[in-house]
């Protein structure tokens, strides 16, 4: 070519040499220049260009690409691996302190993570032991008014589930459970048990649920009436070590009494089920009394569990058995509420599950989210202090990069060499964090209360390693990059290229261990504020002089009046013993409820208050206030037709002062009732401190109650205590005496959180330790970086505050933004939190100011302490060397 | 030498080469091909197709020549092998032993 022509676009090029390999690529791109060259010359350059792209394109072939090039050594990278591992080995024995702070940081992390992986293993997998889990549904109960639920529970009505069983050829078997609201009692020979949820279950519970019987049949163990199975934990108490199996005992529970045979011992219920069931009575025991029959379909108190074949359509399934429900029930649903039922899959039941009725307390989903969340926070910090000093330690290493890259190392094997390094840190410290574990699940356990064991799903595990080793791969990949981009030859000559890198990520990083640490302090002491606001919260009532006993069950009604009356006289004879009440229900009991309206109110509808059947002492007992009015007298008969409102219920009937419902009368709906209003009380906290005040009418039944509430002098208490116990002892031969105080059972209502916060108090530490461990050797590192600098400034006159000032540059920044990022998450989401609790402290300065302190005063110590070692140090010393 | 098969368009690409004798490189054997046949490859094939030339043992290579419009990049020339001239023949004997072979097909030979 003798006159010149535009070269060929570039970038092909540029591209191809990525790909192809170079020894190839010359030859045929080459080829390719040439004859575009020629093109040019006999069709113009136009289809030259066009063309050019053509050819260059089809040299991406097998053939050409990198991976066979003939001259390089197709060396697998796997034979250099112990090598690797090798000087990974040496580097970290010869930088202790960080590999130290690494490995600590890592472990803590893991172990954490670990532990809390463990519990939400636990969580997540309850009742998938059962064979058929995955078809078993509870049904549950809904009404609905406006498309808005008012109701939705657990449980359906006694007859639902065999009709369900009998129509619906989907519905495979089913088993129904009833336990009534209060105690059952239990008589054997001459010992008498209380006890709490006696359960009534088809004989589909051994078809349906995979829990296995010890000994009996499970055809026959609950088929005929007055048969019962006891746990083997529950036959223990119960009988000892003689065999359970045709034992007799008397039962009686507020519906009725009978007699009932062992027919079977259960094994004792799972940590992992909802279903906590020790004693399971024969369903057809229920028919020997009319009125389960008479209820059935009014009262939804049946926790029904359906086994459904799994090619049913579920929705489909729902509208037909909520057609069937209201088919049934037509004549008594009221005007304007839709009822229905719904199915609950089993395995949600733990987790998502809080209706009206449960079993027993369910878990909690968004928990197990928070505390895998805190966890996971927790060893992201540990990760970024790897990051963070591996890239800071780059500099130290850089001759060694250069030597090896001077030796014929290539990047690919430098970069190998690093993520090696990382692997094995990670490795190790997965290896020490599972040795942790296994020490530390039986006190993690009681830490969270709850009985759980280190799970052996293989998919767990192999999800463990391969987590680790990602983490491993990500957190040393650029520091892997970095070290091996360096250049040789500048490195050599003592250039130190690069110094300055990555300090803005390693700035980036810092910043979100501050905010992490901050926002977990912060987040702790709002917890543990809240918790303790409520506890020590006053409950309204006088909850510490309070004892409870269990009422008497198994007395003939006409009996019982009296015999209370002749008890309480003979009460009022203990000294230590103020006063004494009987009531349907007591503060942390379920209380019934009732629909009521105010006199003449025709604008509105009635609503649905709770009601509390009592006698004449409860208030004087509980020690309520009145703000109006008074309680019921004894000498006054016609307060037998008389209610008394707590302020909640005076609001709820619309009534506009307390005035005004002393003057007037309500209406109880349904049986048109009107009653006059004695008195109005303060509101108290009856069922739960997390909850705002419910409206409550108490009315005056003393012939059906289920709680003697004594109010005690807290003087020589086990003195009027045992008193006591023989009085009830003389009065109610047959009744078991167990007695609680309240104030034990509303600190119970806050296990849970108590719980949460001592996790989280844990973590916060953790956090803050790793935070500061990684700050100390990313400072430590500084120092050591700047000692020349250090030392002439000194040399030049600059004191130690001068040092300090300059060191701490490096983590004021970071400090600072770490805070506002962490105080602003702290003031939505924590903001929101105490917006769930009708009662709540408020979001004051301290939740904010206290833990950027705690973090700014550690922060303060390392850098200080960094900062006396270095001025502390002779600087003839630092400089003399070159 | 991995066998004695020989695709068509590697039996067109190996005549091409015996043709040019000395002067064997790419662009060459490109215009070649041109020059007798239709076919317009483009350079990465025709290079698979030389790749695996030299894998079967018909063509050896060497590497020399660099020019200013290849931007310096040298060539690689190529230059029959006897096994090379040898599966030319054959191929071509089998050919019309076969061809021979065909009823009614006029070539001189009728059966």
């Amino acid at each position: 070519m003798s006159k010149p022509v535009n070269p060929p676009p570039r970038w092909p090029f540029w591209l191809l040499e990525r790909l192809c390999s170079p020894y190839q690529l010359e030859i045929l791109y080459g080829d390719v220049c040439e004859v575009f060259y020629r093109r040019v010359a006999k069709s113009g350059r136009f289809w030259a260009v066009i063309l050019f792209y053509r050819d260059a394109f089809s040299l991406i072939r097998p053939y050409a690409l990198k991976k066979s090039e003939p001259y390089s050594s197709s060396s697998n990278p796997f034979t250099m691996l112990h090598l690797y591992f090798r000087t990974g080995y040496r580097s970290l024995i010869k930088n202790k302190l960080s590999s130290f702070i690494n490995l600590v940081g890592l472990v803590a992390g893991m172990t954490a993570v670990l532990l809390i992986a463990q519990y939400a293993v636990h969580e997540l997998n309850y009742d998938k032991f059962h064979e058929r889990s995955e078809g078993i549904y509870r049904l549950t109960f809904n009404r609905t008014i406006e498309n808005e639920k008012v109701f939705d529970a657990a449980t359906t009505f006694l007859p639902m589930g065999p009709e369900l069983l009998d129509k619906f050829p989907e519905v495979e078997n089913q088993v129904r459970f009833y336990y009534p609201f209060t105690h059952g009692q239990i008589k054997i020979g001459e010992a008498l048990f209380n006890q709490e949820k006696p359960t009534f279950a088809d004989p589909g519970y051994f078809e349906v649920f995979s829990n296995q019987l010890i000994s009996g049949d499970p055809g026959s163990a609950l088929s005929s009436p007055n048969s019962i199975i006891l746990s083997e934990e529950l036959a223990r108490t119960y009988f000892g070590n003689s065999d359970p199996v045709g034992q007799v005992m008397e039962f009686s529970f507020e519906d009725g009494a009978a007699r009932l045979q062992v027919s079977g011992v259960l094994e004792n219920p799972r940590a992992d089920s909802h279903l906590r069931l020790h004693m399971l009575i024969s369903m057809s025991t229920l028919d020997q009394w009319p009125t389960f029959k008479q209820s059935e379909w009014f009262l939804p108190f049946y926790h029904t569990y359906l086994l459904i074949n799994n090619q049913a359509d579920l929705s489909d399934f729902e509208t037909r058995a909520s057609d069937l429900l209201k088919s049934n029930r037509a004549n008594v649903m009221e005007k304007g509420v839709d009822e229905g039922v719904e199915l609950q899959a089993l395995e949600d039941i733990h987790l998502d599950s809080d209706l009206e009725f449960e079993l027993f307390e369910n878990g909690n989903r968004a928990a197990v989210n928070l505390l895998v969340g805190v966890a996971a926070m927790i060893l992201l910090i540990a990760y970024l202090n790897y990051v963070n000093l591996a890239t800071a330690r780059s500099v130290k290493r850089a001759k060694e990069v250069g030597v090896r890259k001077v030796m014929g190392s290539g990047k690919v094997q430098l970069i190998y060499q690093f993520l090696s390094e990382s692997l094995l840190l990670s490795y190790l410290a997965l290896g020490v964090s599972l040795l942790l574990l296994f020490a530390l699940v039986p006190y993690f356990s009681d830490l969270v209360n709850k009985e759980f064991s280190i799970t052996t799903q293989k998919g767990f595990w192999l999800g463990v390693l391969s987590a680790t080793t990602l983490g491993a791969v990500i957190s040393g990949i650029y520091p892997a990059f970095v070290l091996s981009s360096f250049n040789p030859v500048s490195i050599l000559k003592g250039n130190l290229a690069g110094t300055g890198r990555g300090s803005r990520l390693r700035k980036v990083l810092v910043t979100f261990q501050f905010m992490i640490s901050v926002g977990l302090i912060g987040g702790t002491m709002l917890l543990l504020d809240q918790t303790g606001f409520l506890m020590n919260k006053n409950l309204g009532f006088a909850a510490d002089q309070v004892m409870v006993v269990n009422a008497p069950r198994n007395m003939a009604s006409s009996n019982y009046l009296t015999t209370v009356s002749s008890f309480s006289s003979a009460l009022e004879d203990l000294p230590g013993v103020n006063s004494f009440t009987h009531s349907g229900s007591i503060p942390g009991k379920t209380l019934a409820s009732g629909t009521f309206k105010k006199k003449g109110d025709v604008a509105n509808e009635p609503v649905s208050v709770q009601l509390n059947t009592t006698d004449i002492g409860y208030f004087e007992t509980y020690e309520l206030d009145f703000v109006a009015g008074r309680a019921f007298s004894k000498e006054i008969l016609t307060d037998r037709a008389g209610l008394i409102l707590n302020e909640a219920a005076l609001k709820a009937l619309r009534f506009e002062n307390a005035e005004e419902a002393l003057t007037g009368k309500v209406e109880a709906f349904g049986n048109s009732r009107e009653f006059n209003v004695l008195g109005v009380v303060r509101d108290y906290h009856h069922s739960s401190l997390k909850e705002s005040y419910e409206p409550i009418i108490f009315a005056y039944m003393p012939n059906r109650t289920i709680y003697f509430s004594f109010n005690l002098d807290t003087d020589n208490l086990l003195t009027t205590i045992g008193s006591i116990e023989t009085l009830m002892g003389t009065w109610f031969p047959d009744s078991p005496f167990d007695y609680t105080f309240l104030d034990q059972a509303f600190d119970a209502e806050f296990k849970s959180e108590l719980v949460y916060a001592s996790v989280f108090k844990s973590f916060a530490v953790l956090s803050i330790l790793l935070g500061s461990l990684g700050l100390f050797g990313l400072v430590s590192f500084l120092a050591s970086q700047k000692l020349k600098e250090i030392s002439i400034r000194k040399v030049l006159g600059a004191g130690g505050g001068d040092i300090l000032k300059m060191l701490s540059g490096s983590f004021l920044m970071p400090l600072a933004i770490g805070c506002i990022l962490a105080w602003s998450t702290l003031y939505y989401g924590g903001g929101q939190w105490l917006q769930s609790y009708p009662f709540h402290i408020d979001l004051g300065l301290k939740f904010f100011a206290i833990p950027a302190v705690i973090v700014l005063a550690l922060g303060a110590i390392t850098v200080g302490y960094q900062a006396y070692r270095a001025t502390a140090n002779e600087p003839t010393k630092a400089l003399r060397s070159e | 030498m991995r066998n004695w098969d020989l695709g068509a368009f590697e039996e067109v690409v190996l005549m091409a080469i015996g043709i040019l004798g000395q002067n064997a490189y790419g662009v060459t054997i490109k215009e070649e091909l041109e020059k007798h046949t239709r076919k317009r490859p483009s350079v990465g094939a025709l290079h698979s197709a030389l790749y695996r030339l030299e894998n079967k043992g018909y063509v050896t290579s060497m590497e020399s020549g660099a020019t200013a419009e290849r931007g310096g990049r040298r060539k690689r020339f190529y230059s029959m092998t006897a096994s090379g001239k040898e599966v030319l023949l054959k191929t071509h004997e089998f050919r019309t032993n076969m061809l021979d072979l065909i009823p009614g097909l006029n070539n001189g030979d009728p059966s």
